[in-house]
């Protein structure tokens, strides 16, 4: 089933991507001659292997489609260090860049809208090839097929437009289509959230199935944690721009540390009549990345905060196993701990 | 709890979603679905016979007019339609002033009108879609600049452009084409753009920037052929325009000169003679009118039957 | 007396390809004061049939029902006038999207003062007080400094809970709720889906909550309609039909969310796809897809049943002739 040409030994011990510090700050302008920064991404650090899926969760405004456009090679970081491969990719030159690009592809939430509406599907399925091999037209036809065919499509369906296919189809269509040049990451932006129950588990099934046969690393942004906990190896929650809580999957999910991880993961319906846990409400909106509030930038909707929350910004730090930025981790795990028990 | 069969294992495709593939309806092809639409509305259709007669026509000239669209008949000047006392069906339309057969001359002018429209609507559409390709997908100063110079040709009445477009470069045929061109140029324009900053938002855009598509596979192969529908609709519609204005700046005798068989010249040259000879200037004033309604028609057809918007 | 009582309605539409029916022989009560949760894939005809309540489908639709009363009046008889009197004061709707639900040219305030004065009528500052009222009663902070907002100033949690006062605005008696979250974060989402189910409790309305989340279902609903291709395929209170589905269909649906197999790589799917308007199959309309159909599903289209559960509290009804768990449900005499 793997195949030796793509999972190299030595390529999944190495990481295929890591990400130091990465900040995206935009110029934002607010009326005549006001311009402010807008921090979208701050200090997001990361280190991927093949095979391995990191979850990037969050709520709107929490940075996760800047980080896609970033780790997409779409925009370079405003500072911090990104490499793929072992190759600089925060700023590469032309050369290095086409070449990185093939290594890092993405899939995106909409089916709907991903597809080029007025292009056979063979067209886009081969659109990578064309621009980036100097592939015969013959064999990029085979190519695309054998693709078609992997995804659990027919050969047949290589002329036809996208308008024909099913939601689930589409997906299947853009999944394919990332992994035409064969990359060794792949950035899912939402890749299920628009998709029916029946037809998400089939589209989680072959990204797990892809996963194993070509080694591939993930990078799964999603707002779902029952997908999330379905898919991942390891998780990053973020909010507003920052991350919160880092750790592998038992860990956030059995303890979770950080007050929002808490919340988020008690406000995530479940159809377990038996698991109607009692609800974290938290209160207020999600505050503005343009005017951050101060301190901890959870502190006015956390029900746990305290003065010096909104004073001093809690660092991402070792607690038990997983990295969280709250300055009371540890008496709110043992607290739960205790609550629980 | 359920049982579910159990899923086939990894390596074997997951061919679920397809099983029922062949069952789901086809459905048709873009360009199908907006043919089906358009025949369902009559008057458009018949406007498109129309054209298509008058297209024909114009193909062969030659061939169906009777006589040399300049031959002059001394003998019979300013002779009447046939069903008028002292027409004969020698002249079907009557003859004007020099006694040159009014039917042979609309149908060359038929043939002059469709250069016309054809000439003047790809010059346009051709620099005003580039343009606007230019100014939606790169922005900036770019967009700033070419904005603006079409608000300015916008802000200046059309005709009046023309006409000081054919004052700079002298009256003529030729020229009178390349001043309408100027005068559409801003509609294309902004009709590109619009559609072009709606497109490149788009997601599949951003997946062809990610295959490494450069800006002009972006903008030529992967967005323009999504914002062709409403250019096409516009097209059609300044088709006729075209039409009617190049019959305007004949009128004016800044279009085509004497003795082109050009509609609008027709009627200017006759205008004299509307008191005792009403056929000089009904029949051309007529031609101009069937064409450009029947652009017209079959434009709002188009518009209907490819506008999404408008659908349902 | 029964809020609302729909008894085999059905809902086509005339398109080109033929007539596609999009709800057929669908059959609901609703008590008034009750929480009745509505699930289904998309295309599964659970929108459809609300609009059809509200009268509010487009004009190739054709509605027909056996009966069809609300608050004790037949809906059939009534003169359209009537009708949409009735509907506009005792129903209300709230949509998926609020940034789409509001008109972006007008501010807030305009919005629910206008929704206020066709339904009470009252001075000027008597309406704005109640809008103020209103906003508060959603949990909007300085409501009166919002009534000037336009909504894009809002984020889509503010949004909704705006669309959430307009729809109280006139006290109705049932509240149809279509997707209200589903454009929503999760947090806010949670919020929302409380304040609802405050709103609902403290005045008594009867609610119905559409969504294709059966997670938001079964935390805020009683009891739940499983909907398939037009069809209801189960009832029942949303403990019983999600601890012990009743219908494949409702299993299935189920089985294949991620929260159900903590530790596993694969997921079990459904096989196939949702009939679409030229591959309805004969007799039961999910039995393509049924890992349990029998001959007789493929023969003849089952009717919905009554079953008792011995678990349960309420009572139960499915669409099967084979129906899972039996060792739990007894087909009701």
């Amino acid at each position: 089933m793997s195949r030796p040409d793509i999972l190299d030994k030595s390529l999944l011990d190495a990481p295929l991507m890591e990400a130091r510090d990465l900040v995206q700050t935009y110029q934002v302008r607010q009326g005549f001659l006001r311009r402010a920064e807008l921090h979208a991404v701050r200090g997001v650090s990361f280190t991927l292997h093949g095979g391995e899926t990191l979850a990037v969760v969050g709520e709107s405004g929490c940075g996760k489609s800047t980080l896609a456009r970033m780790l997409t090679l779409v925009e370079p970081p405003s500072s911090g260090t990104l490499s793929v491969g072992g190759h600089d990719a925060a700023n590469p030159d032309r050369q290095t860049m086409a070449a990185l690009r093939r290594d890092v592809q993405m899939v995106f939430q909409n089916p709907y809208g991903s597809l080029n509406p007025r292009k056979r599907i063979g067209t886009i399925l081969e659109e990578p090839l064309v621009i980036n091999t100097s592939t015969p037209a013959d064999e990029r036809r085979r190519m695309a097929q054998d693709m078609l065919a992997r995804v659990g499509l027919r050969p047949e369906h290589y002329d036809r437009y996208p308008h024909m296919f099913s939601g689930g189809q589409r997906q299947r269509i853009a999944v394919a289509r990332a992994l035409m040049l064969r990359p060794r990451v792949l950035v899912l932006d939402e890749p299920v959230s628009a998709l029916d129950v029946s037809v998400q588990a089939q589209v989680l099934n072959l990204l797990n199935d892809l996963q194993e046969e070509f080694g591939l690393a993930y990078l799964f942004i999603s707002h779902d944690l029952s997908v999330v906990r379905h898919v991942a190896d390891n998780v990053m929650v973020m909010y507003l721009g920052r991350p919160v809580e880092v750790g592998s999957r038992e860990a956030l999910f059995e303890t979770p540390r950080h007050p929002y991880t808490q919340a988020l993961l008690s406000a995530t319906p479940s159809v377990n009549p038996d698991e109607q846990r009692h609800r974290i409400a938290l209160s207020g909106e999600l505050p503005s990345p343009l005017s951050p509030p101060s301190g901890c930038a959870f502190h006015r909707r956390c029900p746990h905060a305290r003065p010096e929350c909104a004073d001093r910004r809690p660092e991402l730090r070792e607690v038990g196993g997983a990295q969280v930025a709250c300055h009371f981790a540890e008496e709110l795990m043992v607290a739960r701990e205790s609550g629980a028990a | 709890m359920t049982q579910v069969t159990p899923q086939p294992p990894a390596a074997v495709p997951d061919i679920n979603d397809n099983a029922t593939t062949e069952l789901t309806p086809q459905r048709p092809s873009p360009l199908k679905d907006a043919w089906r639409s358009f025949r369902r509305n009559r008057a458009a259709l018949a406007g498109m016979v129309i054209i298509a007669l008058i297209i024909v026509i114009a193909c062969l000239a030659n061939v169906v007019a009777p006589y040399s669209p300049v031959a002059q008949f001394r003998d019979s000047v300013l002779t009447p339609p046939f069903w008028q006392d002292g027409g004969s069906l020698r002249f079907v339309l009557g003859t004007d002033d020099l006694g040159r057969d009014i039917l042979s001359r609309l149908i060359h002018g038929a043939r002059l009108s469709m250069t016309i429209g054809v000439i003047v609507v790809s010059l346009s559409l051709g620099i005003g879609v580039l343009l606007g390709l230019l100014a939606g997908f790169l922005r900036g100063w770019i967009d700033t600049v070419i904005m603006r110079l079409m608000d300015i040709m916008l802000s200046i009445p059309s005709l009046l452009l023309a006409v000081v477009v054919v004052a700079v470069l002298g009256p003529g045929l030729f020229n009178a084409m390349l001043a309408i061109a100027v005068v559409y140029l801003p509609h294309y324009v902004r009709l590109t753009r619009s559609s072009v900053i709606t497109e490149r938002e788009r997601e599949y855009v951003m997946a062809s920037r990610l295959a490494g598509a450069g800006v002009f596979r972006l903008m030529f192969i992967t967005i323009l052929p999504n914002c062709l529908a409403p250019l096409i609709v516009q097209a059609t519609l300044s088709f006729s325009n075209a039409v009617l204005d190049a019959a305007a700046l004949g009128f004016l005798g800044l279009g085509a000169q004497p003795p082109t068989p050009e509609w609008g010249s027709m009627l200017a040259d006759a205008r004299q003679y509307v008191l005792q000879a009403w056929w000089v200037v009904t029949f051309p004033g007529l031609a101009v009118l069937i064409t450009v309604l029947a652009f017209n028609i079959m434009g709002d057809g188009l518009r209907d039957a490819l506008d999404p918007r408008l659908k349902r | 007396m029964a809020l609302l009582d729909i008894e085999q309605l059905s809902v086509s539409f005339d398109t080109d390809e033929g007539t596609f029916p999009a709800v057929s022989d669908l059959s609901l009560t609703l008590e008034e004061g009750e929480v009745l949760g509505i699930v289904g894939e998309s295309g599964s005809g659970k929108s459809v049939t609300m609009l059809a309540m509200m009268g509010l489908l487009p004009f190739n639709a054709r509605v027909k029902a056996s009966r069809f009363h609300f608050a004790g009046q037949d809906m059939q008889t009534l003169s359209d006038r009537a009708r949409r009197r009735l509907t506009g004061n005792d129903i209300a709707m709230i949509f998926q999207e609020p940034s789409t639900s509001l008109n972006p040219s007008f501010t807030i305030g305009f919005q629910l003062l206008e929704a206020i004065k066709a339904h009470e009528g009252g001075g000027r500052r008597q309406r704005r007080e109640r809008a103020i009222e209103l906003l508060d009663q959603v949990g909007i902070p300085a409501p009166a400094k919002r009534l000037s907002d336009y909504p894009h100033q809002l984020s889509g949690g503010m949004n909704q809970r705006v669309m959430i006062a307009m729809a109280i605005a006139c006290n109705p008696r049932l509240l149809i709720a279509d997707e209200p979250t589903t454009a929503l974060d999760v947090t806010i989402q949670a919020q929302i889906l409380d304040l609802l189910l405050r709103l609902q409790e403290e005045r008594g309305m009867g609610m119905i909550l559409i969504t294709h989340d059966m997670g938001v279902v079964a935390g805020a609903a009683k009891r739940v309609a499983v909907m398939y291709a037009g069809q209801l395929m189960e009832t029942g209170t949303s403990h019983d039909v999600f601890r012990e589905p009743a219908h494949p269909y409702t299993g299935a649906l189920l089985n294949a969310l991620p929260e159900r197999h903590p530790g596993t790589t694969r997921l079990p799917t459904i096989p196939g796809v949702v009939p679409g308007i030229n591959d309805r199959p004969q007799g039961c309309l999910f039995h393509p897809r049924c890992a349990h159909a029998q001959k007789d599903c493929r023969a003849s289209r089952p009717a919905l049943e009554a079953i008792h559960a011995e678990t349960g509290l309420g009572t139960r009804h499915v669409r099967c002739y084979h129906p899972l768990n039996e060792e739990v449900l007894e087909i009701a005499p």
